[in-house]
């Protein structure tokens, strides 16, 4: 029975070759993930799907480069940042506040619910570095290392500020603890 | 997963998104105009080729030794013989002195040689003009 990394390699080899149809099996399982995590990081919808076709097409011309010590998604995700980063920023240095007027393409993507989706609070609370953090290792499910290959930081940087989310968060969600531990110190 | 991370992972799950037919097309399209780039991959050497890596090695050795030897500065040069160079004779002082005799006891030939002393200095005083 064939793994799922022995699958991988070979579509890796024959997309190297020149295989387009390989290429999109490969990539079936990340172009979802991909743009919803491009939708954090650009300015509109239609941004995040030109950043996302970008990276596909980065990908599959440089797919030689790919080093089969790191993991796929790392380095697609790696792609991704970069790609995100060349296009219009978002109208504000930092995600937290979407200029008025401007439909905020995250918000656009959810339901209406009666509580607020923790990544637009992330968002409002949370640097643009630490939010892409979250997001890699909590919807990603990546390591702090390969976190930390994706956005070029360090391990350690990465550690410090996934506590600082998660601090911001908890306190978000739990105000009273939050309010708490202030007081105790 | 903790309850913070499952809440991330919950919500992340409804930001619905997805890759339209649209997006699908237009990505293949663009896929189909791309050739992949070729890079320098790393190619293992065949087994029957293995003394190459072992002569090149070797005689780039070689090469870097004697290029370390040429480069390195010239010794100062050192006689092989061995005999010890020439010693300049000594000179040897004629020093006109005479044995002591001593003919009283040590304290009594003391006191003569100090006396002795005085009167060679008093002259000597007396010859260059000096009064004491």
């Amino acid at each position: 029975m064939k793994t799922a990394v022995s699958d991988e390699s070979e579509l890796i080899d024959a997309a190297r070759g020149g295989s387009v149809s390989a290429f999109t099996e490969l990539v079936e399982s990340y172009r979802n993930g991909l743009l919803r995590f491009l939708l954090t990081r650009c300015a509109t919808y239609a941004d995040a799907e030109d950043a996302l076709q970008d990276t596909l097409i980065s990908a599959y011309r440089y797919l030689y480069s790919y080093d089969p010590r790191w993991r796929f998604s790392t380095w697609i995700y790696r792609i991704a940042v970069r790609n995100a980063a060349k296009l219009r920023p978002l109208p504000t240095a930092e995600l937290g506040d979407v200029a008025a007027g401007t439909p905020d393409p995250l918000e656009q993507c959810i339901a209406a619910s009666e509580r607020e989706n923790l990544w637009i609070s992330a968002r409002r609370l949370l640097s643009r570095e630490v939010y892409a953090a979250m997001w890699l290792r909590y919807v990603e499910d990546m390591s702090i290392k390969d976190v930390a290959r994706v956005l070029d930081r360090t391990p350690s940087w990465t550690k410090v500020n996934l506590l600082r989310g998660r601090r911001a968060l908890d306190a978000e969600l739990n105000p009273r603890r939050a309010g708490e531990d202030k007081a105790y110190g | 997963m903790d309850e913070l991370g499952a809440r991330l992972r919950e919500d992340a799950a409804n930001i619905e998104a997805e890759v339209s037919t649209e997006l699908d097309t237009r990505i293949r399209a663009s896929l189909e105009n791309v050739t992949p780039a070729e890079g320098e991959k790393p190619q293992a050497r065949p087994v029957s080729t293995w003394w190459v890596s072992g002569l090149g090695g070797a005689a780039a050795a070689a090469v870097i030794l004697l290029l370390v030897n040429l480069d390195r500065p010239q010794p100062p040069h050192v006689p092989t013989d061995n005999r010890p160079p020439p010693v300049e004779p000594l000179v040897v002082l004629e020093l006109k002195a005479e044995a002591a005799v001593l003919t009283q006891p040590l304290k009594k030939e003391l006191e003569n040689l100090e006396s002795d002393i005085r009167k060679a200095e008093r002259a000597v005083r007396e010859e260059i003009g000096l009064s004491l």
